[in-house]
């Protein structure tokens, strides 16, 4: 009797859960959900955006450029995102539109679900840019919004539009503006640089002339952790991006490195080689040690949260030679995840918590290779030259990495399945590269 | 009427105080005629011992004590037995003057992740850090650090480039 209540309660409980997702998903949206995301490729929506119209009047030739490199931005962001397919707007479709920007029917007929359409000004000091969002096939307005910024942020004013065209239609907070931070050693020495997500904005953080390493994002952005040999012994920093100060958080004797953040900002997970052998410890952001998690004298490294924090998942070559280990965030319930190849590490735990990204050894060089958590589905993504150190976009459907392919070490991107991959930086002994959250 | 006095009194010390500055700049430099021509001597560098200069002439310490290097295997730690014999040589060296102390530095070829080989660096300091304190040299004299990937000796990407890479090297710290 009681064995037969238990399946009756849990689909109960089941159901009870699905109306609370379905409901934080609403309340979390305030919007509709026009685009599912595409986990395993669903079909992107169909967007139209059109070229800027002048406020009133004609655009000089000035404001023509800067209004239609807006737009291109906006183009080129929305179809990387992998979640819309914008028109090409070619004589065909202008014949359709009848050279009629806001004309839906038009959109319409063109088989659009959206349309994205926008004013521009030249003001004093900067521009003021108005956008609008169509649904098309229900003839109403989606959004509005008035962006104002200095023409120098012509770029973050182009991303701040991608990112609410995004969060409109989907919920989710758009990547355009999210920031990659690498390691460079052009000027000699490592240093850590920051960049836009596509590349552009390069500018550099840190400049000790000394060895920096391993940056990783905060999760609210605003602070990078990293090692440095600044003060001679590989010791753990923080700086914070908004004061541009840095400070010294753990100096433990040997080893204070690849830290990683817990998704809740409050601890780092990250290896000391304090007790004699390289470990995984928590430490607090004072950098006082919680806890010891791994007891095992092999190298124990490169630890990584699940995005919920209950998991961590890091490198031990306690079999050998490097392989990727999961275990509860306090160290309990050890498991192996990888079997296949014989040389995996640099794990990255994908934010939508499905699947783990890492590095294999070949027989020509490292390749970047995703595993579902189940140690099934091994998809190995790269496959020309050296690839290195994957980190995932914050929307989970990228991946940006290090490649010695052209012959120097370059930050590629690509998506989750390894398609698109494309060079980011330029100048060579390009590393490292880490990507922040969605802002 | 009070003000302008003041304001005149003000103007002399102002004054005043510029002449001094003043003529402080222009005796500088007749103050300093004789190092200019000290140092026009100095060119023939062979007079230069006169002065009490700690021992110039002296071998630095790196080259009287010439601590040789270690290599090891493609991502092992393991000492080598082929290198024994030299740890066992840095070991004489350093009982022959004890007052020296060493940092060893392990360093690992470019192959792998930054992360992986600053463990494998540090595991390749502590495996000869272990075997000298094996061979009675006081552990208090004995330090490491791992550079992991980030120093090569040898920057070229084939197999003798990375074995000179993957290495221990003994620094003398103090003396």
């Amino acid at each position: 009797m009681r064995r037969d209540s238990i399946p009756f309660l849990k689909n109960h409980s089941i159901c009870v859960l699905f109306l609370i997702l379905l409901l934080s998903v609403k309340a979390h949206a305030q919007t509709e959900i026009y685009v599912k995301m595409p986990v395993g490729g669903a079909e992107p929506m169909d967007i139209g955006v059109t070229e800027l119209v002048p406020e009133r009047g004609e655009f000089t030739p000035e404001e023509k450029e800067i209004a239609s490199q807006i737009t291109r931005i906006v183009r080129d962001d929305l179809n990387y995102s992998l979640m819309f397919y914008v028109a090409e707007v070619d004589s065909f479709v202008m014949d359709v539109l009848g050279g009629d920007w806001f004309n839906l029917d038009g959109w319409f007929k063109l088989g659009m679900q959206t349309v994205l359409t926008g004013k521009f000004k030249l003001e004093k000091n900067g521009m003021k840019v108005q956008i609008s969002l169509f649904d098309v096939f229900r003839d109403k307005k989606i959004f509005s919004k008035i962006y104002r910024t200095r023409l120098e942020n012509l770029r973050g004013l182009a991303h701040a539009i991608s990112d609410d065209v995004v969060y409109n239609l989907t919920g989710e907070k758009g990547i355009f503006s999210s920031k990659i931070a690498f390691v460079s050693a052009q000027e000699g020495t490592k240093e850590i640089y920051i960049c836009d997500y596509d590349g552009h904005n390069v500018h550099k953080v840190t400049n000790d002339g000394s060895i920096n390493l391993t940056p990783r994002f905060s999760p609210d952005g605003e602070k990078l952790v990293y090692t440095s040999y600044k003060e001679g012994n590989p010791d753990l920093w923080i700086l914070d991006l908004k004061e541009t100060k840095n400070h010294r958080i753990s100096s433990q004797v040997g080893l204070n490195s690849a830290a990683s953040w817990s998704p809740d900002g409050k601890n780092l997970a990250l290896t000391l080689t304090r007790d004699g052998n390289a470990e995984i410890y928590l430490i607090d952001e004072k950098g006082n040690v919680k806890k010891r998690l791994t007891h095992n004298w092999s190298i124990d490294s490169s630890p990584t949260w699940s995005p919920n924090g209950k998991q961590i998942a890091f490198t031990s070559d306690r079999a050998g030679s490097p392989q990727i280990y999961i275990m509860d965030s306090d160290g309990a319930d050890l498991r192996r995840l990888t079997y296949q190849l014989n040389y995996n590490d640099s794990p990255l735990w994908s934010p939508r918590g499905d699947r783990i990204a890492f590095v294999t050894r070949t027989q020509t060089g490292f390749d970047v290779c995703t595993i579902d958590l189940t140690g099934e589905n091994l998809r190995i993504l790269t496959s020309s030259g050296n690839n290195e150190n994957p980190y995932w976009s914050p929307d989970g459907y990228h991946l940006v990495f290090s490649s010695d392919r052209t012959g120097k070490y370059e930050i590629y991107t690509m998506n989750w399945d390894g398609s698109d991959q494309n060079k980011i930086t330029k100048g060579g002994e390009n590393y490292s590269p880490t990507w922040s959250p969605s802002f | 009427m009070r003000k302008f006095w003041v304001f005149v009194v003000i103007a002399l010390l102002v004054g005043l105080f510029v002449a001094c500055g003043g003529q402080k700049e222009m005796v500088k430099p007749e103050e300093q005629p004789t190092p200019p021509e000290a140092t026009k001597e100095e060119p023939t560098e062979g007079e230069q011992p006169s002065y009490p200069q700690e021992e110039v002439t002296e071998t630095p310490i790196e080259e009287r004590i010439k601590l040789e290097m270690i290599h090891f295997e493609f991502d092992r730690y393991r000492l080598l037995p082929e290198f024994k014999h030299v740890l066992e040589e840095n070991a004489k060296k350093l009982k022959m003057y004890p007052d020296v102390k060493i940092s060893i530095e392990g360093h690992c070829d470019e192959r792998g992740t930054i992360e992986y080989n600053l463990a494998l660096g540090e595991k390749r300091a502590r495996t000869a850090q272990d075997y000298l304190i094996n061979l009675g040299i006081d552990p208090s004299r004995i330090s490491i650090i791992s550079y992991g990937k980030e120093r090569h000796l040898d920057p070229r990407h084939n197999e003798e480039a990375w074995y000179k890479n993957r290495r221990d090297e003994f620094k003398i710290t103090s003396h």
